[in-house]
Formats: structure tokens, C-alpha cells, sequence
């Protein structure tokens, strides 16, 4: 499936839901006098049964990355801790380009997962891509992570085709006191945080922050040097407070500037040099600002107001991007009677984008401005209280391409006993064309043509291009209470139509830009259709006091065609070759005694069909040793099990894929 | 974006095979989960709450961030005797998270009292909320000895308790009495003030 297209909601279902859920219960072996008293401050004693209920009443495929999680990982950025998802597909391309989906459909710019950062859509609309690297949330930062596999639109209220990955930070006042830490090792030439944060007259508090880092280059597929090192600066504030009625407001803001190299194996053009092989840098901006109000006099009552404005801008020696965000979203959430729990939102986007011409690529029109409205509903029926629920839902939208569209849910959860719980669901959704598919022009490749005269081959994009369809069918099970033992299974089978295929037209003779060339065009069409089916499982296993094991597993199977009016033959195969049919891991956490802390995770990858990419095992490796109350030193080893290794080469990739490299780190982390 | 296919063909990709490494990772991953699945229910969820747990932890720093007088460790070896009186609602929190932890160089030990004149030989007396009525007797019968107070019902601060501990939004916070600490001579650090979602009984009143 396509990118997700750049939608206005922006569902505080999301965020209110969730708040209610929270993750796995604090682990009961963790020594809690470690912790500084601030940190207590922040931990959720909601009773560990009381969330696991919260959490096993969702009937969908949910999984919580929580900020414990995070600290015993040693990843340093998002992507690497996203590989923790059973079933989501983290591929990295190069030192600052990563591919991630779930259940298939994965690339570079494919992506069909709905990112949200405290409520705010981190896709740019042009292509419908996450910039990971401009995604610098400080990791310490993150209360938890998220990750909805499946159609999620109405249930979630937002538009996720394929998933949703919801990065929620902590209020402000759960991150007062002073933070310093910095790391370096083999490939992180250099990593800081420092961030601060109090108190703000009687109910409010404040943070503020600022980070950098330096990542050096990997190495390309034949071991030279990628030109893909980069850099970043970033730094941002959160402000929350509590005002009288129980409301709640929340303003936040960041900025980032940085740069990040990589090399274009072809620019194809009719003037010499034809498909020259570029090496450029990317420098990249963006800002954002977001306020969020809240009232919830009750469990049962809520209203959640947020609005955000997003600034962004990329560019190179050969193409620019520049696209501004503004989004409004309201949202209530109202209990009807004793069995109804009802939710509704409206909502508001408009993006405004400038894209330069470059020698490859162009846009028609360069300016645009495109406005998206949507509306989402749900139900949650409980036929029989704590046993029994019915879920029903939609949302319905209205955007630039094809106006309005409609995508349903139905879902029912069933708990026969406080162990076990069942669900099942039944969905439609849809993916809107994004930018690039209603108006790019992409030359891809000059090659002699006819007549001894040069041709080129380029992609069109088609104004009159359909939505994507999705009608999914998804079940799960999920069994255990207890901290010792937990178990969550869940299976999907998905059918596809009006998948994006490249249709080819007729060569014709172009005369501009000279000298006088054949153009060989294809068309983004709708003409290949699919089903994807698979398994999803995750445990949890106590096997002592003080070791934990995950084990996890995803089997996925793709099977996409084109349609009988398709000339096109590869892009169906093209895109399911990207995708892994297996994925296993298992991370192990222990803790030793004297205040380390030993976190290993092993995460199997299956081959990649095509482009083709061996199957790995990377292997990464954290030990960290509370030196005192407030100093704590990790040691971190990644790619521990090859020394080079290649995870993605994808066909959409625009630039040289690198291999990944073994490399290691130490942190120091102070808190004052 | 997704069909730009242009990338040309060919990159050499001279992998050694893993596949065993892979087989190893899978098998023990099955084999986990057969485990998993055979001794799933002979598993039992017993759990102390979570909000005793952090509150013992809480403890452990209050034993830390205040200044008991000098006269206040009479006699006693080394130990920091940490008490509750009448029913113990850590129902073992307290031993599991505190115990045995040293406070510069001395060591928490617990006690669960029955009899309100055993509290004088403490330095911390956590009173639970089943003892709310009793509060103000308790607090009375301490006559302002060195001994830190900690509560947790709604009018322990109201009665002389001297630090209350409050759940907001499922997280544990705390309120303190300044002026019931001072009365007994205990110097409360500058960074509990700082924390305190309250502090009462403040300035030069004695």
C-alpha cells in the first residue's frame, strides 16, 4: 500500500485512551530506591492488574514500548527502538535513513503507518514519508511508545491504513530537575543532552532542552567509505499546567537544524552529464509549536481541543522542499447511558508546500495547498459488562484528490475470564494519493533511444488517481495477568484494491530540454490488487526474580498482482520483495546485583526476495551500572554478530543503500 | 514516491550465510514458547500494589534528605529504625524494597508496632490510613521526640502528622508540615520543600 496520505485528524482518542492504558506494569524487580525521588514522582501505581485490564480490553493489536524499555535498550534514536514491535518491519538504508512498516508494503517512502508525536502527524505530505532523522524527540523524554498494528482509523480515530505508532513524552512536571549525559563511541562521534526543567507557579511546570549529536558514515555495499555521516542540533520546551475544573493545558515546541549526506547513484539527464552519480548533503529545518486543552470532569466526560503549526524545510545542490502544517482538532468523549461509551471528533488540516524543479524531478503545480476535513464516531457497546463489548466506529473524510471517502470498523472483544481475552475485527480503509502520485514528474534513466537519438524514461503522476482500498480481517488473543507470564497472539488477512502500478504510455519525440530526445513515460495507474496475510505473537516470561525474557515472532505472507488491464508487470512483485516473510527476536533483561542492569536483544530479520538481501541476526548489547543516586555509566555494543551487514536495498530507494557495521558506545548520564 | 524504481541492478552483496545463527535464534525462540505454553498455568499472579512499593521507596529518601538531631540516634548501634504502627499495609513492600539499605552509615531496619510508646525508638513511623482516628493521639504521645511522621490519611497533616503522601493521576506525591517537623527538631532538606506538592505550617512559627 501506498503512503498514507496527509489527513487532518490528529484524534485525542488516541491520547485519551491511551493515557487510560498504560504498559506493562513497573517491573516488580526493579530496585525502586535506585531511582531519584523525582522519578518516583513519575511512576504510575495505577495497580499492575488494573492496566493489564486497561491494555487487554483493546481489541487490536497493540503493543507498548514502554520508558523502561527505552533506558534498558541502548538504542539512540526511534527507529532502532521500534525493532522491539513484533510484526512492525524496521530496515535501516542508510546511517540516517531508515525503511518502517507493519504487515508489509515496506520502503522508503512507503508507509503506511500514521506516526504521531504528542498528537502531532510527523509525515511530510509531499511523499508521505517519516524524515526519521528529523524525528529527535530526546528518548529520556518518552513516556511510551505505541504501536497499533492493523486498520486503526475508526478505532483510534486516525488514519492509519496499516498501523499507528504513537510516541507520547512526559508531562513536564514528571521531568523537573537537571539532566546531562553524553555519549561517544565507534560510529556516535559525539552525543549530548542537557535538559532542565521546575516547577511553574502552584500546578504548572516547565522543561527545557537542547541536544546534538554526530553519527559517522557506514560503508557502502562494496566497503568504501557511504558519505552518509550526519548531524543535528535540536532543543524545544514543554509547558503543562493544571487549571481549575479539572483542565488541563499543554503547549509544547521544538526546533531542529541538521544535515546528513548520501549519494545518488543516478540523476539522469538528457544533457550531459546523463545518469551522473552524485554525492550531496541534505540540510534539514523544521520547528513546531502545539497547545493542547483538556477537560475531564469525569471518567466518562472529556473534551480535548489541540492545534499545531509545523514548519519544515530539506534541501540539496538538486532538490528543495518546503511545506508548512496547520492542524485543529476537537474531541469529545461522552459516556450515554450505563453501556455506551461514546467518542466524536472533527477535524481541520491544511498543507501548504513549495517544491523546487531540480534536474530530475519536478511537480505540477510547485505551489500547492490542499485542505482535509474529517469527522471520526465510535460506539463501544458493552453487551455484557467486563465480558462482552461491541465496538463500532468510522471516519469519514474529506480530501484535495478524490473528496469524500468513508472507512468503517467493527470490532467485538470478549473475556471469558479475567485471563484470557478475545477479539476480532472487520474493517475498510483507505490510502489517498499523495502528492507525488497526483503530480511528480521523475525521470529515471537516459538510455539510447531510437533514430540515434537519446531517450529517457520517466514517471508521471496521474491527477485522476483512485485511493488505495483495504478491506482487513483481524483477530487476537491475548492470555495472562500476571507480571510472571503474558502471552498476546494476533492474526490478519488483508485484501487489497487499486494498488499504485506503473503504467507504460506511447514513446513520443520531446524537443525541450534540448537537444531533441524520446520520452518513454509510464502512469501512476490503480491497476494491481493483493492480499497480504499473517501472524503476529509476543510473550513475556519471568524466569526468575530478577530475568526477564520477550520472546517475539511475525510471519508475513504477500501476495500482489497486477490487474488483467495492466501493462505492468514488476512493481506488484517490486514491492512484496521488499518485505521479510519472517521476523523472531528475543530480548532478554536482567538485573545484577550492585545497580547494573544487563539488557541483550536478538532480532532475526528473514530475506528480503528483491532486491535481495540475506537474512541477519543483529544482536545489541546494553550493561548499565548506577554508579550513584544521580550517575549511571551504560556500555552499549550494536550489530555485535557480523561485522557488516546490508538491511534494506529496496526498489523505490533513491539513494546508494549502506551496510550496517558493528559498533559500540559508552554514556554518561548525570542528573542534578 | 514508492514506484520510482530507477536504482540500477547489481550491487554485489557478498554475504556469508547465517543461516545457522538463524536456526539457533528460531529454536530457542520455539522452544520458549512451548515453555510458555506448557507451564502457563501453573503460574500464580501474587503482587504487592504498586503505590506501597513506590511509597517504601520514598522512604528510603526521606531517610536520606532529613537531618534528625544529634540526641535522636541514642544508644542505638548503627540502625534507622523505620516503623509502622497498627496494621502494616506494605504487607512486606517495605522489607522487600527497604531492608537492609544503608542511609550514610546506617542500616533501615523495619518494625511493626502495636503499642503507640514503641514509637519514640524510631526515626520514621509511617501511620496508615486504618489508624486515622488514632492520628492526633499518636502524634501526641510522640511529645515532639525526633521522630519523622508519615501518613497517608486525608487529615494527617491537619493533626500534626508531618508528611502525608498523596496519589495524583496514579502517581505518588507528598504534602509537608514544616512546622510539626520543626516542632520536633527534624530539619527537612531544601529538595523535599522543592518536591512537596504542598508544605504547610511554614515560617517562623515554632
Amino acid at each position: 500500500m501506498k503512503p498514507v496520505p496527509i489527513r487532518a485528524v490528529v484524534c485525542a482518542l488516541v491520547l485519551s485512551e491511551c493515557m487510560l492504558l498504560t504498559a506493562r506494569a513497573q517491573d516488580k524487580q526493579t530496585d525502586l530506591t535506585a531511582l531519584r525521588i523525582e522519578d518516583l514522582m513519575n511512576i504510575d501505581v495505577t495497580s499492575a492488574s488494573k492496566k493489564e485490564q486497561k491494555l487487554s480490553q483493546v481489541p487490536a493489536a497493540i503493543f507498548v514500548i514502554t520508558q523502561e524499555d527505552i533506558r534498558r535498550s541502548g538504542a539512540t534514536n526511534i527507529p532502532d527502538l521500534l525493532r522491539m514491535a513484533p510484526g512492525l518491519d524496521v530496515a535501516q538504508v542508510t546511517a540516517s535513513i531508515w525503511a518502517i512498516s507493519a504487515r508489509g508494503f515496506n520502503g522508503q517512502y512507503a508507509n503506511t503507518l500514521l506516526v504521531l508525536i504528542d498528537g502531532r502527524s510527523v509525515y511530510t505530505p509531499v511523499f508521505s514519508g517519516v524524515y526519521w532523522d528529523a524525528q529527535a524527540v530526546p528518548l529520556d523524554s518518552i513516556e511510551r511508545i505505541e504501536i497499533i498494528r492493523g486498520p486503526g482509523a475508526a478505532i483510534w480515530g486516525a488514519n492509519a491504513v496499516d498501523g499507528v505508532i504513537n510516541i507520547i513524552t512526559k508531562r513536564a512536571r514528571e521531568m523537573t530537575g537537571g539532566l546531562a549525559s553524553g555519549e561517544g563511541g565507534t560510529i556516535d562521534y559525539g552525543s549530548g543532552l542537557v535538559s532542565y526543567g521546575g516547577r511553574l507557579g502552584g500546578s504548572g511546570a516547565y522543561r527545557v532542552f537542547a541536544d546534538g549529536l554526530a553519527m559517522g558514515q557506514l560503508l557502502t555495499f562494496d566497503h568504501q567509505g557511504a558519505q552518509d555521516d550526519w548531524h543535528r542540533a535540536h532543543g524545544g520546551f514543554r509547558i503543562d499546567t493544571d487549571l481549575p475544573r479539572a483542565q488541563f493545558l499543554t503547549v509544547e515546541g521544538e526546533g531542529i537544524r541538521g544535515n546528513a549526506g548520501e549519494v545518488i547513484p543516478s540523476i539522469a539527464s538528457i544533457s550531459p552529464p546523463v545518469n551522473a552519480t552524485v554525492a550531496v548533503r541534505d540540510i534539514f529545518s523544521e520547528w513546531s509549536v502545539l497547545a493542547q486543552w483538556r477537560r475531564a470532569p469525569s471518567s466518562r466526560s472529556e473534551y480535548t481541543l489541540q492545534a499545531y503549526f509545523d514548519h519544515g524545510n530539506r534541501e540539496n545542490v538538486i532538490s528543495s522542499v518546503d511545506l508548512s502544517t496547520f492542524d485543529l482538532d476537537f474531541q469529545r468523549h461522552a459516556g450515554w447511558g450505563q453501556r455506551q461509551d461514546i467518542v466524536w471528533g472533527l477535524g481541520f488540516r491544511i498543507n501548504s508546500d513549495e517544491l523546487a524543479t531540480t534536474v530530475d524531478t519536478s511537480f505540477h503545480p510547485p505551489q500547492f495547498t490542499a485542505q482535509i476535513y474529517n469527522a471520526f464516531l465510535q460506539d463501544e457497546i458493552a453487551v455484557r459488562p467486563n465480558r462482552f463489548y461491541i465496538h463500532l466506529g468510522s471516519k469519514f473524510e474529506h480530501e484535495y484528490y478524490n473528496g469524500f471517502n468513508v472507512q468503517p470498523t467493527a470490532r467485538i472483544s470478549w473475556t471469558p475470564s479475567d485471563k484470557n481475552m478475545f477479539w476480532a475485527s472487520i474493517s475498510g480503509a483507505q490510502s489517498t494519493p499523495s502528492q507525488s502520485d497526483a503530480s511528480i514528474r521523475y525521470n529515471i534513466y537516459v538510455f539510447p533511444g531510437p533514430d540515434n537519438l537519446p531517450a529517457i524514461a520517466s514517471l508521471f503522476g496521474t491527477a485522476s488517481v483512485a485511493n488505495e482500498r483495504l478491506k482487513a480481517i483481524e483477530a487476537g488473543y491475548r492470555w495472562g495477568r500476571s507480571s510472571v507470564l503474558s502471552f498476546d497472539a494476533s492474526a490478519f488477512f488483508n485484501q487489497y484494491r487499486n494498488l499504485i502500478s506503473q503504467e507504460p504510455g506511447t514513446p513520443v519525440l520531446e524537443v525541450s530540454p534540448a537537444p531533441e530526445h524520446w520520452l518513454f513515460p509510464t502512469y501512476i495507474s490503480n491497476r494491481a490488487h493483493g492480499e497480504t496475510h499473517g501472524v503476529e505473537l509476543f510473550a513475556g516470561v519471568k524466569l526468575a526474580n530478577r530475568w526477564t525474557l520477550n520472546p517475539g515472532y511475525a510471519f508475513l505472507a504477500m501476495h500482489l498482482h497486477p490487474n488483467a488491464d495492466s501493462a505492468d508487470l514488476t512493481t506488484p512483485a517490486e514491492i512484496a520483495g521488499g518485505n521479510p516473510q519472517q521476523q523472531a527476536q528475543l530480548r532478554s533483561q536482567v538485573n545484577l546485583p550492585g545497580h547494573w542492569q544487563w539488557t541483550t536483544s536478538a532480532y532475526f530479520v528473514g530475506r528480503l526476495p528483491y532486491p535481495r538481501i540475506p537474512s541477519y541476526t543483529r544482536v545489541d548489547t546494553n550493561l548499565t551500572w548506577q554508579l550513584l543516586e544521580r550517575i549511571s555509566l551504560g556500555l552499549v555494543g550494536q550489530n555485535l554478530l557480523k561485522s557488516v551487514h546490508p538491511e534494506f536495498s529496496g526498489f523505490d530507494i533513491t539513494e546508494n543503500p549502506s551496510l550496517m557495521r558493528r559498533s559500540g558506545y559508552a554514556r554518561l548520564t548525570w542528573r542534578f | 514516491m514508492q514506484m520510482m524504481s530507477s536504482k540500477p541492478a547489481g550491487y554485489a552483496v557478498k554475504m556469508q550465510s547465517t543461516g545457522f545463527v538463524h536456526r539457533l535464534c528460531c529454536g530457542t525462540i520455539i522452544a520458549v514458547l512451548a515453555l510458555l505454553v506448557l507451564s502457563a498455568e501453573k503460574s500464580t499472579g501474587a503482587q504487592t500494589t504498586e503505590e506501597y512499593r513506590v511509597e517504601a521507596a520514598f522512604l528510603f529518601h526521606f531517610a536520606q534528605l532529613v537531618d534528625w538531631p544529634p540526641d535522636a540516634q541514642k544508644g542505638v548501634d548503627n540502625s534507622l529504625l523505620l516503623c509502622t504502627i497498627g496494621d502494616d499495609p506494605f504487607q512486606g513492600a517495605l522489607e522487600e524494597t527497604v531492608a537492609g539499605k544503608t542511609v550514610g552509615n546506617r542500616i533501615i531496619h523495619i518494625r511493626h508496632l502495636g503499642e503507640p510508646q514503641d514509637m519514640q525508638a524510631c526515626q520514621i513511623v509511617f501511620i496508615g490510613k486504618t489508624q486515622s482516628k488514632h492520628i492526633p493521639m499518636l502524634v501526641a504521645s510522640l511529645h515532639n521526640a525526633p521522630v519523622l511522621t508519615v501518613g497517608e490519611a486525608a487529615n494527617f497533616l491537619a493533626a500534626g502528622g508531618m508528611i502525608r503522601f498523596v496519589l495524583e493521576e496514579n502517581r505518588v506525591r507528598f504534602e509537608i508540615n514544616l512546622g510539626a517537623a520543626e516542632s520536633a527538631r527534624l530539619k527537612i532538606g531544601s529538595r523535599l520543600l522543592v518536591l512537596a506538592e504542598h508544605v504547610v505550617g511554614e515560617g517562623p512559627g515554632k
